[in-house]
């Protein structure tokens, strides 16, 4: 088992990252002296074997747990379903020093971070991600929150939770399709700041594909160092934290483009980073031959997967970006593998290139 | 230095601002106001409107000539009397011997607009209130004509009657020359010091219109939301817009009942839908003007909008001013539970206008009275003197009194909160009396007394609690009682102790099944215990039903 400190003063947190862990949740909350009646949230789907496994394990630590589940699917990161788990919480006698654990990916993380946040002013919350994306991204940070029908994250807080156990074991079962995009941010975590991590990927392609926990477990540590280093730099959000943005800005334009559903985000993401390269090439800023490397890790993933729409589909959805301000798009653009760098795009024409770039 | 001066009495027709005009002129000569109606209430125990139910004008009319010989033995007073007062030629030769008499007019027509609804103005009783009032006023006439001075108020601002007596005042040396003071720079401010998370709480009269200057240098975006209640918006709404404009804010103005049933989720979600339609970013400004309910949902819905938008809390209730305006607690009810959902979210900024006291329905304000009453009697021995020795000020919401007062709470509610920002520790001394004021609350379906009175009652339980244990002497459970009493606050429980002990049991506050109460050692020193059963909790209930 590996373990990350995220530091934050008095919020500060582990993250443990390890095989059969999820069995173990009992020993591993011990040092928390949580109360003793828990709160554990997760998918049907994922209520068996998972969420029996660490109810008992806690059980077993003298712990009471009150298991709960919501719908699989972004629908359920809802005001009304995070309502819905306060208040079967209430019923179940949860009191102010309990904790609420979810287990899940990052819907579960993000609605019952939100509850935890909000349920008698803020109650511990303990993340037991099983996707990769949650493992890597989600899961660290301390942001939750829920969708309201005019937008996604409108309603939210910054809660750290209070233990993070990344089982690398629970990826295992993950669906191809999300697994490879979750390994879409790991990608970017090496692009952004790790070349040591970019490089592992490259080497243990044929591991991580299929699914060997030793080398899941390396590069899921290594990606998580990544965000708590950004996250305690910029815990608010203020700045630095934007850096994680790499890919997203026109991953969203691509996301809302060809509408939710019909590509995951992290497809998304991986088309917004070769974008993203593309136009740091262009620029100078970038040597040709780390975007190559980008493109054939990728590749070599099977991303993005889906092709990218045309540039004329994207630039509407790109100006209405939460981050263009003033109609001028903010972008975080890359010096090559493990460097990242902000630089505005005014020129509209620079950026139908680097797409055209992509999509040959 | 007060001895030697002589009282200002305000008389006049109902609804010519006397109680308005009168406060701002204490505040300004720095004499103590006095409010003949609501002295002959406190006095009575019951509202006018019940005197003259129940016992019949002449009863009201005697115990008015008691208050006036009160007021009269007094000096360095505004009094404002009632209308009728000074038509007892016995009354108006006391008030005179006593001071300068000044009648406030306005022709009949604009009276009759500022009148309104008559359930509280028993004169207007039982007949076209047009008709009324001419008769009246001509039956009247006589006595006001009788005053020093007469100032015509039906086509000028408060703030120029106010000038107008002053200079006459001034003209007359019963005050020196340039007593005018500017009421806004009379502020005083408190710094909460939370860190990167402090902020300012800035207490004074007539501070609405300086808000746009007030946020200068908060970094917020120039647009925003103003969150109010209707009454609210009515009486100072629309002007704090017109001031934010003037400082280049344009805000949307956003009313919710103030009611605590609407302080639920329904109505955040429906807040949130207007956010979103309104566009707000990360550095929209939400402006909660009004009560607990307003600042609370507000609040909530600020702290966990794009995660947290600036908030700066304009309350107007006393209970907001002294309690729920600042330290940052926010939140909604559940059909559970009050309060379960919610969050620790610090305003940026906190204006609170005692002047906005004036206009608060009678019952509201002693609402928030209990409260000031708790703070007292958890942290400070003196300033719970302090209101024992200045009851009828208070009553009469004496600006300068209200300033204290509300500084003093703010003050000790400061430093509980910086001590212990997430209520680990002291700050749950806060909740003294609410266990039971929160099972009383819950337990009358919130139809029954409201937060202060319930706070008021929980109080004297957890009191006896505390003198049934032996800590606590007696004599400060009585005094407790009679200063809630004098404040008109209930001190007794209205409904069944099994039900409230069914209550308590759900609340929040309940730690691993652990019952925690916060119990007195004496007025000014709280502190937390656990009950030892609940056989002792229903005990301390029986004694105050």
């Amino acid at each position: 088992m590996d373990t990350i400190r995220v530091n934050l003063g008095n919020r500060g947190y582990d993250i443990h990252i390890g095989s059969d862990l999820i069995t173990q949740v009992g020993d591993l909350v011990q040092p928390l002296s949580l109360g003793r009646h828990l709160g554990l949230v997760t998918h049907p789907a994922l209520a068996e074997p998972y969420g029996s496994v660490v109810a008992d394990s806690l059980r077993r630590a003298g712990h009471e747990v009150s298991l709960l589940t919501v719908p699989p699917g972004e629908e359920s990161k809802s005001l009304e379903e995070a309502v819905r788990l306060s208040r079967a919480l209430v019923r179940a006698r949860l009191d102010r020093g309990s904790a609420l654990i979810g287990l899940g990916g990052g819907v579960i993380g993000d609605l019952s971070g939100f509850v935890a946040a909000t349920l008698y002013r803020g109650i511990p919350f303990i993340n037991l991600p099983t996707t990769l994306l949650a493992q890597v991204d989600s899961s660290v940070g301390g942001k939750t929150g829920v969708n309201l029908p005019e937008g996604k994250n409108l309603v939210g807080a910054f809660h750290q939770p209070h233990l993070v156990v990344a089982d690398v074991l629970t990826l295992r079962t993950l669906p191809e399709r999300e697994f490879r995009s979750g390994l879409v941010e790991v990608v970017k975590h090496g692009m952004i700041a790790d070349p040591v991590l970019f490089q592992r990927l490259e080497e243990q392609a044929d591991g991580i594909l299929a699914r060997d926990p030793g080398t899941l477990q390396e590069i899921v540590r290594r990606s998580c160092a990544i965000k708590a280093r950004v996250v305690e730099a910029d815990e608010r959000e203020a700045g630095l934290r934007a850096m994680l943005n790499f890919g997203h800005t026109v991953g969203h334009a691509v996301e809302a483009a060809l509408g939710y559903g019909a590509i995951t985000h992290g497809e998304a993401v991986a088309h917004g980073m070769l974008v993203a390269a593309a136009l740091s090439v262009r620029r100078g800023l970038c040597p040709e031959a780390d975007a190559v490397r980008l493109r054939r890790l990728l590749t070599r993933f099977g991303l993005p997967g889906v092709p990218l729409p045309s540039p004329e589909s994207l630039e509407t959805y790109m100006v209405s970006d939460k981050k263009a301000r003033d109609g001028v798009l903010q972008f975080v653009l890359t010096r090559g593998v493990g460097s990242v760098t902000f630089a505005p795009v005014f020129d509209r024409d620079e950026l139908r290139l680097a797409l055209q770039d992509v999509r040959r | 230095m007060k001895g030697n001066k002589r009282n200002i009495i305000l008389t006049g027709f109902m609804a010519t601002g006397k109680s308005s005009v009168g406060r701002r002129l204490a505040v300004m000569l720095g004499y103590d106001f006095l409010d003949l109606d609501t002295l002959i209430a406190a006095e009575a125990g019951m509202p006018i409107s019940q005197i003259f139910a129940t016992q019949g004008e002449a009863a009201f009319r005697a115990l008015e000539s008691r208050m006036v010989d009160r007021v009269a033995g007094r000096q360095g007073c505004v009094v404002a009397t009632g209308g009728g007062t000074i038509v007892n030629q016995r009354n108006l030769e006391t008030l005179k011997r006593s001071g300068v008499v000044v009648t406030l007019t306005a022709d009949p027509d604009t009276l009759v607009a500022r009148i309104g609804p008559t359930d509280d103005r028993p004169m207007l009783w039982g007949a076209d209130t047009r008709e009324r009032v001419r008769l009246l006023l001509e039956q009247r006439a006589q006595a006001y004509a009788r005053a020093d001075l007469i100032v015509d108020a039906s086509a000028q601002t408060i703030d120029q009657v106010v000038k107008h007596i002053l200079d006459f005042l001034a003209l007359h040396h019963v005050v020196a020359k340039g007593a005018t003071a500017n009421l806004p720079a009379m502020a005083e401010s408190l710094r909460l010091v939370l860190g990167p998370r402090s902020y300012e709480v800035i207490i004074g009269p007539s501070l609405l219109g300086e808000v746009g200057t007030l946020i200068q240098d908060l970094g917020l975006a120039g647009t925003g939301i103003l969150v109010t209640n209707p009454l609210d918006n009515q009486r100072f709404g629309q002007r704090l817009v017109r001031v934010l404009e003037e400082a280049k804010f344009a805000v949307a103005c956003i009313e919710i009942p103030e009611q605590e049933e609407e302080k639920g989720l329904e109505r955040l979600g429906w807040l949130y839908r207007q956010m979103a339609t309104h566009r707000l970013e990360r550095r929209s400004p939400v402006f909660a003007l009004g009560g607990v309910v307003t600042g609370e949902l507000a609040g909530f819905a600020a702290a966990t909008y794009l995660r947290g938008l600036p908030l700066i809390q304009i309350p107007t209730s006393l209970i907001a001013q002294v309690d729920s305006s600042i330290g940052g607690k926010v939140g909604v009810n559940l059909p559970e539970g009050k309060n379960l959902v919610g969050a620790f979210y610090q305003p940026r900024l906190v204006v609170t206008d005692v002047e906005t006291l004036a206009a608060l329905e009678e019952r509201e304000f002693r609402a928030g009275l209990a409260e000031v009453v708790k703070i007292a009697a958890i942290r400070d021995r003196e300033f719970f003197a302090y209101l024992e020795g200045n009851v009828e000020e208070v009553l009469s919401r004496d600006l300068r009194v209200l300033v204290r007062l509300v500084r003093r709470a703010c003050e000790i509610k400061a430093s509980i909160v910086e001590a212990d920002e997430w209520e680990t520790d002291v700050r749950s001394f806060l909740n003294f009396g609410h266990t039971v004021g929160h099972a009383l609350e819950a337990a009358t379906l919130y139809r029954g007394p409201n937060h202060g009175e319930a706070v008021a009652v929980g109080m004297v339980v957890a009191t006896t609690l505390s003198v049934q244990r032996g800590m606590c002497p007696g004599e400060d459970l009585s005094r407790l009682k009679a200063l809630l009493q004098a404040f008109g606050l209930p001190i007794t429980l209205p409904t069944d102790p099994a039900e409230i002990t069914r209550f308590v049991r759900y609340d929040k506050k309940i730690q691993s099944g652990q019952i925690r109460f916060v119990l007195l050692r004496g007025v000014g020193d709280a502190t937390v215990a656990s009950l030892e059963t609940l056989g002792e909790l229903e005990t301390a209930l029986t004694a105050c039903a």
